[in-house]
């Protein structure tokens, strides 16, 4: 009989470390948060049972930061940590740490996940296991002489990755040899500054390519399941921007295979926990490893609504050393789940991001089928120092249709104010023609913002109308304003030019 | 009643005639909307715009509104003086461009002594983990730019000055 942690310390903010929290309350365990100067009003604090003051805003001196992170488990007293996604989920030094220390870590040891963070040895020990991979090479390349050679026997177009990467950093397309130098010039430095390791290796790049993964589970006793895919192709600069599953491009079969190769490549490199295998597959629906992301990942909530397993719950289970509950046979998922990641940034500004404080905020509450996992409250102010991600809304639906309509229903009735978002770029995501028929690969977004956007004419009128009335209000209210109003042109250009003269 | 606000560098005039308490017909351009409304607290405010429903959110200060629609976003100038001439004498004058938070520089792409346009990218900032386009806020010259490649700025630290 396996024991259950009593606490357990999330490593981790923001919606995330919410999402853990929620995981473990329902367990009877408690939670223990830990934040930065940055965050001493966050939601994940406000939920948890327990919290420790882990240093400054800057990630690399709080959340990131190894021995901090141990020091308050120990005095916490947790045996456990969870380390969400992002800052220490795919550190194997943090694996390390919490193994001599004897905390548990829940997700992989560090063995395969230091094998999967690096791109080419992964790569590598795929091709050993029979793993289909994107063609390319296995290594990196050792210099600029080596980099032309290996580029012709490739062939364009190609991409450049960064050995060490993810996250869509360090990745460099290359359509025809003339930008081939430069291009790799420039994907080493990205490289060197976003992983500390500047090397890169080819890869074949794939016409309408699709992202699509597959979620597994594995215990400690050799038990590995996949639980069906995750479409990821609605990427805005190699960012994931919506999800859903099942894919509108995959068929049964291929699906079996894909999920089969799946726990293949997992069981190739001895892992255990929740963990992901990204694929590309090409138009013929010939799929490649991609990479494995050995963490919880932000999406993993459409898996949950279509087969009812809590992820998070299994983690935690798995890694108190009990069997998985459920074997591939029960998995059967039901309906069709999506979900959007709203951002705290400007759709009509290029995506910049918008801090500041959250002066209202209601949430689509009620209703079947829509969930809301978000990291904000009303009077919230986002900081600048972290990630954008606000919230996850996560639909669900009987058939496609209904899960999109009941998508667009919760984020009509999504109301943040104070800050931009990125809730009405969903919408002209979801009744794009295209979307509608699940007719899409990872060009669609670029594709659409090549289009007008012909949204936002309505409330522009009622905008101006509000403010009509306000300002109609006003004058009613008081005399100054109209009385100001009513000033003629010359009188009004008389007082300019006196301002003018003043200044 | 007659007002006259500015959204995106455009003049849009409305008209305002009231029909009953809170109740007006708004003439915007050349189409007329009857209009009722309800405020639901300080700063939200709910339209029957010919029957149809707007929950809005609406903000006001000195130089005009903050208005969210459907959440959209959109900022409303009143036509004032001061305004005027503050527009009058961006357009003659060299423009300071600040950080609005802290970050780091990840590309510099354009030199001092360039020429540049209305909304043309001048550097890249990596901040919130994401890399964002600093664009210029009107056509000139680059008389100044800042920071180097890769240094850390503090938000309100000038990026560039255009001319």
């Amino acid at each position: 009989m396996t024991r259950m942690f009593k606490k357990i310390l999330i490593a981790n903010r923001g919606e995330i470390a919410v999402r853990v929290i929620r995981a473990c309350r329902e367990m009877g365990i408690a939670p223990i948060a830990v934040y930065s100067e940055a965050d001493s009003k966050a939601l994940h604090v406000r939920l948890a049972k327990e919290a420790y003051f882990i240093g400054p805003a800057k990630p690399s001196q709080s959340y990131l930061n190894i021995d901090k992170i141990i020091e308050v488990a120990k005095k916490a007293k947790v045996s456990a940590v969870h380390p969400g996604y992002g800052f220490l989920a795919e550190n194997s030094n943090f694996v390390k740490r919490c193994e001599e220390e004897g905390i548990v870590f829940i997700g992989p040891p560090s063995e395969p996940m230091e094998i999967m963070g690096k791109k080419t040895l992964s790569r590598q020990k795929m091709v050993k296991a029979g793993i289909p991979v994107i063609p390319g090479t296995l290594e990196p390349v050792k210099d600029e002489k080596d980099l032309q050679q290996k580029a012709e026997e490739v062939g364009y177009p190609l991409l450049l990755k960064a050995s060490s990467g993810g996250g869509g950093k360090g990745i460099r397309l290359v359509e025809r040899r003339a930008g081939l130098l430069s291009s790799f010039r420039m994907a080493q430095s990205e490289a060197q500054s976003s992983f500390d390791d500047p090397s890169i290796y080819i890869e074949k790049y794939l016409e309408e390519p699709h992202h699509i993964e597959i979620q597994i589970l594995a215990d400690n006793f050799g038990n590995i399941i996949y639980l069906g895919e995750r479409e990821c192709s609605i990427q805005r600069r190699y960012q994931k921007v919506l999800e859903e599953t099942p894919s509108p491009f995959l068929d049964e079969k291929t699906r079996k295979e894909m999920g089969e190769i799946a726990v293949k490549a997992a069981a190739a490199v001895n892992y255990r926990n929740a963990g992901t295998i990204e694929f590309v597959v090409d138009k013929e629906k010939k799929f490649y490893f991609l990479e494995m992301n050995t963490r919880l990942q932000v999406e993993h909530p459409v898996t949950e609504m279509v087969t009812g397993i809590d992820l998070v719950k299994s983690q935690i289970e798995i890694a108190a050393g009990s069997r998985l509950r459920f074997s591939q046979m029960d998995i059967k998922p039901q309906g069709f789940s999506i979900e959007c990641r709203i951002y705290a940034e400007d759709p009509d500004n290029n995506f910049m991001p918008s801090p500041g404080k959250i002066i209202h905020l209601r949430t689509p509450a009620g209703g079947l089928g829509v969930r809301d996992d978000n990291g904000v409250y009303q009077g919230y102010e986002v900081p600048l120092e972290y990630d954008s991600l606000l919230s996850k809304l996560i639909s669900w639906g009987m058939t496609r249709q209904e899960a999109i309509r009941r998508m667009l229903r919760a984020l009509s009735e999504y109301h943040i104010y104070g800050i931009k978002t990125t809730i009405p770029f969903f919408k002209r995501i979801l009744l794009h023609p295209n979307f509608f028929k699940g007719n899409y690969n990872t060009h669609f977004i670029p594709e659409m913002e090549k289009e007008v956007d012909g949204g936002g004419e309505e409330e522009k009128v009622a905008a101006l109308i509000a403010a009509g009335i306000k300002s109609y209000a006003e004058s009613k209210a008081g005399p100054s304003f109209s009385s100001k109003k009513r000033e003629s042109n010359w009188k009004l250009q008389g007082r300019l030019r006196n301002l003018s003269n003043r200044l | 009643m007659n007002i006259s606000f500015w959204l995106d560098k455009e003049e849009f005039r409305l008209n305002l005639e009231e029909k009953k308490e809170n109740s007006v017909c708004v003439t915007l351009g050349k189409k007329k909307y009857s209009v009722s409304s309800e405020n639901l607290s300080a700063n939200e405010l709910l339209l029957n715009v010919n029957d149809k429903i707007y929950d809005i959110m609406i903000d006001f200060n000195a130089s005009g509104f903050s208005v969210y629609v459907n959440g959209r976003y959109f900022k409303i100038e009143k036509k004032s003086v001061s305004q005027i001439l503050e527009t009058q004498k961006a357009k003659q004058k060299k423009r300071d461009v600040k950080a609005s938070m802290p970050g780091r520089i990840v590309k510099i792409l354009l030199e001092e002594g360039d020429e540049v346009r209305d909304g043309q990218a001048v550097l890249v900032l990596e901040a919130m983990k994401m890399e964002n386009e600093i664009r210029s806020p009107q056509s000139g010259l680059i008389k100044r730019i800042g920071p180097k490649a890769s240094d850390y700025v503090e938000s309100g630290s000038l990026l560039f000055s255009v001319e």
